[in-house]
């Protein structure tokens, strides 16, 4: 039951960014600095969600979680599609786990 | 011209179906990791459907983070659909009645396929377009979720990395094409850690409040041009 009344907030916090502009919004005066922060959120918040959370990744294994995210970092430096990059981190830290890296 | 229909929307929806499918599936298999139930997982996706909105969800439930500091990072990640919406409302003119299912499935992808797309849109090719989007990612969280529950232990705490792993798939091309991009996600990650470090707040509130200053230190140093 909570996990609904969560889960409607999560819906309602996504569709009304989405649907309010249909009436209220003209995209062309929308002051320019607005824009800027408002384009600025997403990396801002990729960033904050890595650091320091995925040093956790793995539960208990700070030096796996780390050399997992290493890995994802440098997959992802090289090619741009995202189910590789989570792919090939993945295999990394199943080895490390399979060494019995902690 | 004769404006697109809804086949001409499922057609150009197709290529968001493949790409959601795979991140779906890895969104079911977390939704697993964190003990979430089927129902409040399928519902997650059906209510939400929002790719990053439900995986900062997600990371923030497992690290203890309570609903109403989740929501208000949602909220503010959800910002640049208002973004969006308002440069798709300025496109066409729609109607009344089909707007609140036309906006329910603009994210990221279907907004950019609508964008980029010479010859304009219409509604009905909306609608095709992001419903298509939108089966791809409930029938993805289900499989997902389903896979997750035979995998031997040790892949399950390997799938664990999948989440951080895709964050850094998201961002580490970002900030290849832009440096401030890269300068922002740094200095949001840095606040952050200060915050964990010190325990100045809970792990929510502080990738709320690193946002917002790191967000913000960007309009200000970034603002000239």
């Amino acid at each position: 039951m909570e996990i609904l009344v969560f889960v409607v907030c999560m819906g309602a916090v996504t569709y009304l960014p989405r649907l309010l502009p249909f009436y209220f919004v003209d995209v062309d005066r929308i002051p320019a600095k607005l824009r800027l922060f408002l384009s600025f959120i997403p990396y801002a918040a990729l960033g904050a969600l890595l650091f320091p959370g995925s040093m956790g990744a793995v539960s208990g294994k700070p030096l796996v979680s780390a050399l997992g995210i290493a890995a994802a970092v440098i997959a992802a430096w090289f090619n741009e599609s995202i189910i590789l990059t989570v792919l090939l981190s993945v295999i990394a830290t199943f080895i490390l786990l399979s060494a019995g890296l902690s | 011209m004769k404006k697109p229909g809804i086949k001409e929307g499922v057609v150009a929806g197709v290529p968001v179906f493949a790409g959601y499918f795979p991140i779906a599936v890895t969104f079911g298999l977390l939704a697993v990791s964190v003990k979430m139930t089927l129902a409040g997982t399928f519902c997650f996706s059906a209510i939400v459907f929002a790719g990053a909105s439900q995986f900062m969800g997600l990371t923030m439930l497992g690290s203890g983070a309570g609903s109403g500091e989740i929501v208000l990072a949602a909220f503010l990640l959800n910002f640049r659909h208002f973004l969006m919406s308002a440069s798709l409302s300025s496109r066409a003119s729609f109607n009344k009645k089909l707007i609140p299912f036309i906006a329910f499935g603009i994210t990221d992808e279907t907004f950019s396929v609508a964008s980029m797309r010479a010859g304009g849109v219409s509604e009905r090719f909306l609608l095709g377009l992001n419903f298509t989007a939108y089966a791809g990612w409930v029938s993805g969280t289900v499989a997902g979720f389903a896979a997750g529950n035979f995998l031997p232990a040790i892949v399950q705490e390997s799938i664990s990395i999948c989440l951080y792993a895709m964050f850094a798939a998201l961002l580490v091309p970002a900030v290849k094409k832009s440096l401030k991009a890269g300068a922002i996600a740094l200095a949001a990650g840095f606040i952050n850690s200060v915050l964990a470090y010190f325990s100045l707040c809970g792990a929510g509130w502080g990738i709320v409040v690193s946002i917002l200053f790191a967000s913000t230190a960007g309009m200000i140093l970034f603002g000239e041009e």
